[in-house]
């Protein structure tokens, strides 16, 4: 008995009776590479395939030629055996399925569903030329106009599937095709979810989209939990990610992305791009919200948004509400709240930002209930220290009453440092809870970027303790004043200042830090061995990068050490061989001990027993045993790292 | 490392393998209704769903009620606890599979001629597994009823091994954008060694001699991988397959002669 093919099926099976190694996929595929001939078309239906441009866990991806018209076309096709056979079918069918019904000249259209000899279907569709998102992210990023009117097409096309019934979700770069002329096709409907469709079969699918891109809801919840708004997430994400040039949520595994994606805020746009308008920041933040209901209601109201702000309109979105913030940290923190413990700084431009803040939303949105205190929700300002300033309600209080505690929290991270004895009284003339813009508050002259509103805060080891009193004595905003008092800090810290911000004055105002006593900076450098690296320049330098303090170099132990600075704040460099391989901004000496920073290029499981005391950084390849790619993190004394904006990577060929 | 499985270091354990039919088996025994056996059944039954299609056709039915007698049989074993009830003295999926249908055709029987089903249990659409499986042996009418259908039965569970390790083989080759390396070596898989013209195979693919020796070397070598792991899904102890594909081998020569 033969197959179809001629070949008798009972050698075939007798096969399987020689003797000889078992050969493993890996193996096999490796083998499989080494052969370099040239390229053989083959025929798919009317297709002659001319290369594979894309694989997948479902399938491959082909450029091809449709054999009479000679158009060129992209053939996907299913490998049933590459995943789950069945659902790997489901998938595609559902793909042909919804895309048959989508007509909008920004989503990919298919042209034809067919079967191949082998019985697998495979669908012809266009072919994008120029390739996905994902390989045009470097180019787009220097134009925000350009990805902001790329994404209000993709999110009006998304928008339109909605309306058809078709929930995409898996929105990601790599899904978003342009063609020749650049314009942009939504594509791979594979996890599409037809609104109407009752299909248990459906729900049970394992539908996970993209970690990075998709929403918190989409990863733990049900199918049936999905709406609208998880595509409006993915939108997001995108932008973000055009915009920043790195995803919201990075991590070390796919796993990790979306616990951080459900279990923490999104980083502000600006933390990662403070040149970028703060409309962008906020049109983010709105998508990014793991609260589906707190996120753009549709796709349309997104591209609606978009739009406005193309046009120089005012955007609809507004900074997400302190109270909302308030609640949101109280509620991540319950242990925290009320806390409050002694001797960190509060610099008055938190105040003076908060203004800028305050106006601006009262600017968009005008007598609206807001709250009279404020996190500097924009974590860009304060960027520079490395902390942006935030805010809970006092110990005693419950949030909406008058009293509010202040704190500084180390950007995306949990941890923060609480300031004395600071509040902040609500204005007499407005005691409403929370109280409320005056309606005769004129918008749109308080301009956050100008100098003479910025200020910088200091970082809390300068140890200056503060109450601030904020008065809204006079009328409008202009005339708002601003008083900070800031009392003296604790004796061991050296530091004893009075200063007094008001802002209206023009100019950065900076604490000036006086301290006696020296700092220093000391650690190894390590290499992914265990080894010390001999001879690693650690280079102490300014903040913005433009003075060189002192340079140490490690001894044969990996050791360095470098003395006789400043309390302050510092950039430091780590050059092996010349090469920076790390810039941590922002590192803060200590005032009464030597600054611990250590750098390990071992992977963080292995480093985690290390960690305890000082700054520990940590390299983590992008994959195991890399040590090209991949990301410096900060290690904590539980071992766990953060990834931290304040970090700069560099390729770390060691 | 060269990535043989059959590489293993001298003083390392050798590797425990779960086939499906054994983790099928263990949970039956714990009497537990575990997910992941129950998945493992419903992959199995997929797999072998010509079979025991072509064996119901072979005793009569015509294809539309084959079809239901089969979706219904794979409903009652997938649904009612199978194992549990099944014959205790086990032996491997194909034994106990074709057992559990010879004895679910004589109820059905009766079932059968007492209504005329509609089709309305589906375990799977028709549709799905004829795309899923699709076969390279086309069974004629005359072999239909020559044949005693458990001789059907084997020869095309036979096949439907062969198929699927080769299935999967030309997938691997295709993930690596080398479909048409497979269509020209896969022929010759079964060759001996004189009977292959690697110099008109050379010609053929542009590829040095050596190259197509060591391409096709290799090939024969991770097609008896997959087929060796076809086969031991379906026995409880991986030291079967070499006596399962026997058995297999033979139940071909005597149907088909």
């Amino acid at each position: 008995m033969r197959l179809d093919t001629g070949v008798c099926v009972s050698c075939l099976l007798r096969q399987g009776l020689k003797g000889g190694d078992e050969v493993s996929q890996a193996f096999y595929q490796s083998v499989l590479a080494e052969v370099d001939a040239p390229h053989k078309s083959w025929f798919l239906g009317n297709y002659e395939i001319l290369e594979q441009i894309g694989c997948g866990g479902m399938g491959v991806i082909y450029r091809a030629s449709q054999r009479h018209s000679r158009r060129i076309v992209a053939v996907k096709r299913v490998l049933s055996y590459r995943a789950d056979s069945h659902g790997a079918l489901e998938r595609f069918r559902r793909e042909a399925q919804a895309v048959a019904s989508l007509d909008h000249p920004n989503i990919l259209p298919i042209y034809e569903v067919s079967e191949s000899e082998d019985g697998l279907p495979f669908f012809s569709m266009k072919f994008a030329e120029k390739g996905s998102l994902r390989e045009n992210v470097a180019s787009l990023r220097d134009g925000p106009g350009k990805c902001v009117q790329l994404m209000a097409k993709v999110a009006r096309a998304v928008e339109y599937a909605h309306s058809r019934g078709v929930l995409h979700r898996d929105l990601k770069p790599g899904n978003i095709l342009l063609d020749d002329r650049g314009e942009p096709l939504v594509s791979d409907f594979g996890l599409a979810k037809l609104l109407d469709a009752n299909n248990d079969l459906t729900r049970s699918l394992t539908t996970f989209g993209t970690a990075g891109f998709i929403a918190p809801e989409q990863a733990g919840g049900a199918a049936a939990d999905f709406t609208a708004a998880a595509d409006v997430y993915g939108l997001g994400a995108v932008l973000f990610n055009l915009l920043a040039g790195r995803p919201p949520f990075l991590g070390s595994n796919p796993v990790s992305v979306i616990r951080k994606a459900s279990e923490t805020e999104a980083p502000k746009l600006r933390s990662l791009a403070p040149s970028l308008d703060r409309d962008l920041e906020t049109i983010c933040s709105r998508c990014l919200e793991r609260n589906p209901s707190a996120r753009y209601q549709s796709a349309g109201d997104l591209a609606a948004d978009l739009e406005h702000w193309l046009a120089g309109r005012p955007i609809v979105a507004r900074p997400v509400s302190p109270p909302a913030r308030i609640w949101r940290w109280s509620r991540r923190n319950p242990n925290l709240v009320g806390a409050a413990t002694a001797g960190l700084v509060l610099g008055a431009a938190a105040v003076s930002l908060f203004h800028a803040e305050f106006f601006r939303a009262s600017q968009i949105n005008p007598p609206d209930k807001t709250v009279a205190v404020f996190p500097v929700s924009d974590a860009s300002e304060t960027k520079d220290q490395g902390y942006k300033l935030a805010v809970r309600p006092s110990a005693q209080e419950q949030p909406g009453n008058s009293t509010y505690d202040f704190y500084l929290q180390r950007l995306f991270t949990d941890v923060t440092h609480p300031i004395s004895s600071t509040d902040i009284s609500v204005p007499l003339q407005n005691p409403s809870n929370p109280f409320t813009v005056p309606d005769d508050t004129s918008p749109g002259v308080f301009d956050p970027h100008r100098a003479d509103t910025r200020m910088t805060a200091a970082p809390p080891e300068t140890g200056v303790a503060s109450s601030v009193r904020y008065r809204t004595t006079e009328a409008g905003p202009r005339t708002n004043k601003i008083t900070a008092d800031v009392t003296p800090a604790p004796p061991k810290t050296g530091v004893a200042t009075t200063v007094r911000y008001r802002a209206s004055e023009t100019g950065l105002r900076t604490n000036k830090v006086t301290a006696e006593g020296p700092a220093s900076f000391q650690g190894f450098v390590k290499d992914s061995k265990g080894e010390p690296i001999k001879g690693a320049d650690v280079r102490i330098e300014s903040r913005d990068g433009k003075q060189l303090f002192s340079t140490a170099t490690t001894d044969p132990k990996g050791r360095y050490i470098s003395q006789g600075l400043q309390p302050g704040v510092y950039r430091i460099r780590l050059l092996v061989n010349g090469t920076v391989k790390a810039s941590i901004l922002n590192t803060r000496t200590k005032v009464d001990q030597p600054t611990q920073l250590n750098f390990d290029f071992k992977p963080t499981s292995q480093a985690a027993s290390i960690a305890k005391g000082g700054k520990h950084m940590v390299w983590v390849p992008a994959r195991t045993g890399s040590h090209i790619g991949g990301n410096w993190v900060e290690l904590d004394d539980e071992g766990n790292p953060h990834f931290d904006s304040n970090i700069q990577t560099y390729n770390v060929g060691h | 490392m060269n990535g043989k499985v059959g590489d293993r270091g001298e003083d390392g354990p050798r590797e425990f393998v779960t086939t499906r039919w054994s983790l099928i088996l263990s949970a039956a025994s714990l009497g537990s209704e575990q997910q992941q056996a129950r998945d493992a059944l419903a992959e199995l039954c997929r797999s072998y769903w010509r079979p025991i299609f072509l064996f119901v056709r072979g005793r009569g039915y015509s294809i539309e009620d084959a079809q239901d007698l089969t979706q219904d049989f794979f409903v009652t074993i997938l649904k009612h606890n199978w194992l549990q009830h099944a014959d205790r003295n086990r032996g491997r999926f194909r034994s106990l599979l074709l057992r559990s249908l010879q004895n679910f055709l004589i109820n059905a029987a009766e079932k059968t001629q007492a209504r005329k089903r509609g089709g309305d249990v589906e375990f799977i659409s028709w549709h799905d597994w004829m795309a899923e499986s699709p076969s390279q042996l086309s069974v004629s009418e005359q072999a239909l009823e020559s044949l005693p259908p458990e001789r059907l039965f084997d020869l095309n569970w036979a096949t439907t091994v062969v198929e699927h390790a080769l299935q999967r083989l030309r997938e691997e080759c295709e993930s690596k954008g080398k479909l048409w390396l497979f269509q020209a070596l896969s022929p010759h898989l079964t060759d001996v060694r004189d009977e292959v013209s690697y110099a008109k195979l050379s010609a053929e693919l542009g590829m040095a001699d050596t190259s197509v020796k060591k391409q096709l070397h290799n090939m024969r070598q991770r097609y008896r991988s997959l087929l060796r792991d076809e086969v031991s899904q379906t026995v409880e102890n991986p030291a079967d397959v070499d006596d399962e594909i026997r058995y297999l081998c033979a139940s071909l020569a005597t149907g088909t002669e």
